[in-house]
Parts: structure tokens; C-alpha cells; sequence
């Protein structure tokens, strides 16, 4: 086992400076662990040589003591959503199997600037479209925490169930995933590591392919709540290149793990409606824990009410299938991405290419998103999802900042990540996509609508073995109590991401 | 490397080899009881039932279909898509219920915010050649497409029940 792994950033950027391990060390090891644990399948494409000379780099920095930061020489990886210069960029899509994107995006340009080093591209559902990381032309990445790897494995989540799973394997010290509806929440959860969504505009999606471009976050994953909070800090704030960044610029949050947090003046709230059907034994009784440890320490604990939490799922599945319609009509074949051998026609040529280029999830949700804007169709769903979006957007404003009556103000909500731990593979995929998101987003894919911060930190292991997450939502901008309430749980719990016989066994 | 080791996060115990017989697939003994809860819970005991109304099944035919490949230029491809797009929108169905009256559409979550424009000047530029390389057919410094004004040719599907 090496002992560097189970460091965190500060830790590991204090032992580069003083010279006890250097960032080529380190970066070796992690190509090596990622060709080790090449079965998981978190990888869509390695990048050694990018690697190894920014690790050199790295060195020299250090070297000369002009290193750039906590980040500097440390190991990261980035889904494959984000364009990367001169490194191809697919989508887990055959549609852009080819594209070699002429620039970075706004994330990836900041990560290197802080000195990261990326490892390589994660797998991932094609175009985000899912929950389980198994629709992707790469094949589907495995969960970690599965006992058996060949024939009962569990899943990983998704849709940055790349993502997720290089930091649960120890392969990175952090990655970058994207979350549309839970896409970096439920993979986080499943494979027992912290994920945040931030604040929809905090950070920029220059650069990040579209999904939903009203919803769409990149999020950050992490094995501890610092570690989370380092990466946040060297990648959010306004961005030229994106005019939906919030303008407002970003004060990066300073917050000493060592301070206790005073949970007395912490109003903690428990949406009622997250108890939804299919909610499982072992997640329902995590939920209650950690509502009674935080009431145990002082925070006042108040069950509240978020009425249109149960239309949030119908709604989430309008808004993405018109917003995909409209987005995925750039795939023609012509400028760049997948062409098909066609030239009696344009339309013929777009037709077949995007037949060939797109899998049935993606072209059924774009066929779907097409009738909900048919003319006669668009104020019936189209615009009246927009209006129930209204509502739920302002049933948090609600509990956050204006209460009716007597009711209470919270600071930070407290409810389940998924429904139950990771499911298996084959479970899973006996299901059909949108029934699978339409289980597994429900409890993430509201703080999307409103465009509120979520994360999801590990609290225990099921009896399955499997990690169990739970999610806390705070009002928007309001980062800093989320990760304070989140370190604090974390300091109770103790779940040790990398506690996992997958991990011996490969590098033993 | 010691060093390491000694300051080494409190919270996450130090790992120790494991023998090839020793098994730690069983989650470990939590230190927290999670079935103990000092207090009544505020996290209600029985989920709570929302009840959707269940309207009728919609029926997409034909010329529907055929009108929305034309728009998507994506085909459907099998009787299994069909049938995930007759629930798709009748999953769809279940807000309609819901009293809007007065609700404005939200289209983004930074409505109080004004869109920002920059000034009509080239920031970036000389990136011709890095743009057209993405293309898998050029022609001098062109993008090149097959004829257009040609309508598409659609075939009859034979899985719907038309």
C-alpha cells in the first residue's frame, strides 16, 4: 500500500515542498494504480506523456520553491465532457470518437494553471444521458467497492462514473465530473466518496459540452470535504468565456478543519417528501442517524415541508429532453465529430450521421424533446414545466429565507443521495434509462432546478458492504456552511474511502 | 516516509497489509450504532404517498412520427423506442394538473441578473487552421456538404400499429 495515498492535499503539497516526495513520484504511481485497475474501467483515454512532463514541471516549481499552490503536482483527473486542447474528447459517444478539441475548457485551463496534473479522461453515460456510467461505447465502469469484479459487479453510478470511481480507487487525489440532475452526486454516493454540485453559474461550463444548458454544473469529487473544498477554490468565480458565471466575484473560502463548528446556531431541515417510495431500510435509518448525531451536538433539527419535490422528477425529464433537442442538433457531421459516407444530400448526410453516431437514449430523448416543442405541444409541457419549475425553485427560497407563518427557516437541508446502495450491473440494466433515472435522480435533480449547492458525502457501508451517501442542500452562493456542516459530518463518521479489498488486491 | 505515517489525517485509520486469507469484504464494526437514536426522529417513519394522475396513454402515429424525424433528422429506430417515447410523455402527463395560474415560466435561475455583453471586437483569432482540422472533409479553407434542398427520403416503419 503506499502510505502517500491516504494524505490529503494540503498534506501532500506540504510533503512536495519539503521535499519528502516529489509530484513525479506520485504521478507515477498513479499511472501505474490506473493501468493496475484497468478492469474498473475508468478511463476512457490516459494521457502519461501530458502527465509526466507536467509532473516534471512540477518538480522544478517545487524545486525552486515557486510552486503554484495546493494543487500543484497533484494527480486529477477530468471527464470526458470537458475539452481538453490536443486531447480527444468523445462523450462516450461514437459521435465525437474523433474530435480533438482545439481548446480547454475554462476548468481545465484553471486545474493546470493551479499546477494539477491530469491523468487522464473519465468514462462516462453518452453525453451525460444517465445514471449508471453504463450506456458509454467504452463499456460500462465497475464500483469499486463490488466484491466480485467479473460477473456480480455493482455499478458505479453516473454519469461521471469515471470520475468518481478514479478517486475511490485511490488513482487521483480528485476529478472533475459534471451534474445536470445528480450526475456527480449519485456516483459519489455509490462509490463512497464526497461529491459537490456547486452553485449553478460559480463555476464556468466553458467548455463543458452541453447537456442542459439551464441546469448544467461541473462538480467536483474528492476523498475528504478539504480536499473538495481546495479544488473549488482554484476553479470557481466569473469567466468571460461563459455569460451565465455569476458575476459576482469569488471569495475563496478559508475555512481551518481545526475550528469546531458551533452546530448551535446550525438550523438543520428534513424535506418530509424526500421519504419517498423505494427508499431503502439501511438509507432511511443513515438518514436518521446523522439527524440525531447533529441534533445530539446542539444544531436545531426541524422536519420541513417542500410540497412540489415529487413533480420535481416529471419535471427535470421535460426540461432535459427539450434542452437536449435543441442541443444536439449541432452533430452534423460537417464541421467536426462523426461523418457518415453519404453525399447524395445535406439532410440525408445529417440524418445518417447522426444514426450512426448517436446511441437509442439519446436519440429517443431527442425524438422526445422534439414533440414536446411541436407547436401545438410547447405551452402544454415545454412551458408549463418552466411554470412548475417556478414553484419548486421557490419552495426552497421558502425554507431558506422566507417562511411562512410559523413555520422554521433552515440553513442546510438534509436528505438522502440515492435510494438505496449501488445496484448490481445486471439489476440495473434490466430496467430501461429513463426508468433508471427516473429512481435514481430523484432526490439530486431537484437542487438543479433551483440551481442550489448539494453534496454528497459517504456516511457508512450497507450490509451489502457497499457505501451509503447522504446529501445536504444549502441556499444558493452558500457554499461555506455546506462544507463546514459536511466536515463536521465527516469528522463523526469516519468512512475511510479507501477501506476496500479491490485496492489491496491491486496493489498488493 | 515515516514522517508520512505520524502525520497522516486522524480520522482515516492507517492501513495495514492485508494476508492473502484475510477477508475485509464485511463492512467493518461502525463505531456509531445506527439503529440508536436519542431523540424521536424528525425524518417521518413511512414514506409519504404523492399521488400523480394517471391520463390516458398517448398514441403517436405515423405522420407524427415521421414529422418528428424530419425535425430531429434522427430515426426511431425499434418498437422498444416507440414505447419509450409514448412514457416519456406520459410521465410528461403527470404535471398537468398542477395550478400554474399566475407562475412564470423559469427559464434560468440567474433571471435577476443581466446577460453580459462584451465589446464587438476579436479577443481570439488565427485559429483557422485549428478549426477546420475537427473536419473530416475540406476543401481550401471551406467546410464542404453534399447538395442541399433535397427533401429526405423517409421509409415506412412497419412496428407501429397503424
Amino acid at each position: 500500500m503506499k502510505r502517500h495515498l491516504q494524505l490529503s492535499i494540503k498534506q501532500l503539497s506540504g510533503f512536495y515542498a519539503d521535499g519528502s516526495i516529489s509530484p513525479r513520484t506520485v504521478v507515477d504511481h498513479s499511472l501505474d494504480d490506473a493501468i493496475k485497475l484497468k478492469r474498473l474501467n475508468a478511463f476512457i483515454r490516459l494521457s502519461p506523456e501530458k502527465a509526466l512532463h507536467q509532473a516534471k514541471e512540477s518538480d522544478h516549481r517545487y524545486e525552486n520553491k515557486e510552486q503554484l499552490g495546493v494543487l500543484d503536482g497533484v494527480p486529477i483527473a477530468i471527464k470526458d465532457n470537458f475539452c481538453t486542447k490536443e486531447l480527444t474528447t468523445t462523450c462516450a459517444s461514437r459521435m465525437l470518437s474523433n474530435f480533438v478539441p482545439p481548446f480547454n475548457a475554462t476548468v481545465c485551463e484553471r486545474l493546470a494553471n493551479a499546477g494539477a496534473v491530469l491523468i487522464g479522461k473519465t468514462n462516462m453515460d453518452q453525453f451525460a444521458m444517465g445514471s449508471g456510467t453504463v450506456d458509454s461505447i467504452f463499456g460500462p465502469s465497475k464500483n469499486i467497492w463490488s466484491n466480485d469484479l467479473v460477473d456480480k459487479w455493482h455499478i458505479a453510478g453516473g454519469s461521471s462514473g469515471g470520475s468518481a470511481t478514479a478517486v475511490a480507487a485511490g488513482i487521483c487525489y480528485a476529478a472533475i465530473g459534471s451534474d445536470t440532475g445528480g450526475s456527480t452526486r449519485n456516483p459519489a454516493a455509490y462509490c463512497g466518496v464526497v461529491g459537490l454540485k456547486p452553485t449553478y453559474g460559480l463555476i464556468s461550463r466553458h467548455g463543458l459540452i452541453p447537456l442542459v444548458n439551464s441546469m448544467d454544473v461541473p462538480g467536483i469529487f474528492a476523498r475528504n470535504v478539504g480536499d473538495c473544498l481546495d479544488v473549488l477554490n482554484a476553479i470557481a468565480g466569473p469567466d468571460d468565456r461563459d455569460s451565465t458565471t455569476i458575476r459576482k466575484p469569488f471569495r475563496k473560502i478559508d475555512m481551518s478543519f481545526n475550528e469546531e463548528l458551533d452546530l448551535r446556531n446550525v438550523r438543520i431541515g428534513i424535506p418530509k417528501e424526500y421519504h419517498c417510495e423505494g427508499l431503502s431500510n439501511e438509507v432511511l435509518e443513515t438518514w436518521m442517524k446523522v439527524a440525531d448525531l447533529l441534533e445530539d451536538s446542539g444544531a436545531h433539527v426541524h422536519q420541513v415541508s417542500l410540497p412540489n419535490t415529487s413533480a420535481s422528477i416529471f419535471v427535470y425529464s421535460i426540461l432535459n429532453q427539450c434542452e437536449v433537442a435543441s442541443n444536439m442538433a449541432r452533430y452534423d457531421g460537417i464541421e467536426y465529430g462523426h461523418r457518415a459516407e453519404i453525399e447524395s444530400s445535406t439532410e440525408e448526410l445529417y440524418a445518417n450521421t447522426r444514426a450512426e453516431g448517436f446511441n437509442t437514449v439519446v436519440k429517443t430523448r431527442i425524438l422526445t424533446g422534439n414533440y414536446f416543442l411541436l407547436r401545438k405541444n410547447y405551452h402544454k409541457y415545454f412551458e408549463k414545466a418552466l411554470r412548475v419549475r417556478r414553484l419548486i425553485s421557490e419552495d426552497f427560497k421558502r425554507v431558506f429565507e422566507t417562511p411562512k407563518n410559523d413555520e422554521n427557516i433552515v440553513d442546510v437541508l438534509l436528505t438522502p443521495t440515492t435510494l438505496t446502495d449501488a445496484p448490481l450491473y445486471n439489476d440495473f440494466v434490466s430496467q430501461s434509462n429513463r426508468d433508471q433515472c427516473a429512481v435514481q435522480d430523484f432526490c439530486t435533480q431537484p437542487a438543479n432546478m433551483a440551481g442550489i449547492p448539494a453534496i454528497s458525502i459517504p456516511i457508512r457501508l450497507s450490509k451489502r458492504g457497499l457505501p451509503i451517501g447522504l446529501q445536504l442542500m444549502s441556499k444558493s452562493l452558500n457554499e461555506e456552511m455546506l462544507l463546514r456542516v459536511a466536515g463536521w459530518i465527516e469528522q463523526q463518521v469516519e468512512f475511510d474511502c479507501l477501506a476496500n479489498e479491490q485496492i489491496y488486491a491491486a496493489r498488493s | 516516509m515515516q514522517r508520512i505515517l505520524q502525520k497522516t489525517r486522524s480520522y482515516c485509520t492507517v492501513l495495514k497489509e492485508v494476508k492473502k486469507n484475510q477477508k475485509i469484504d464485511k463492512p467493518k464494526e461502525n463505531k456509531l450504532n445506527f439503529t440508536e437514536l436519542k431523540y424521536p426522529s424528525k425524518v417521518p417513519s413511512k414514506p409519504i404517498k404523492q399521488s400523480f394522475p394517471t391520463g390516458e396513454k398517448p398514441v403517436i402515429d405515423n405522420a407524427t412520427i415521421q414529422l418528428l424525424e424530419r425535425l430531429a433528422l434522427v430515426n426511431l429506430e425499434s418498437k422498444e423506442a416507440l414505447s419509450t417515447l409514448e412514457k416519456s410523455i406520459e410521465f410528461a402527463e403527470k404535471i398537468s394538473h398542477i395550478d400554474t395560474t399566475n407562475v412564470l415560466p423559469l427559464y434560468t435561475v440567474l433571471e435577476d441578473q443581466n446577460l453580459y455583453l462584451r465589446e464587438d471586437s476579436v479577443t481570439e483569432g488565427n485559429c483557422r487552421e485549428d478549426i477546420l482540422r475537427g473536419a473530416k472533409v475540406t476543401e481550401e479553407d471551406y467546410f464542404v456538404s453534399p447538395p442541399g434542398n433535397i427533401p429526405l427520403q423517409q421509409k415506412e416503419k412497419d412496428f407501429t400499429d397503424n
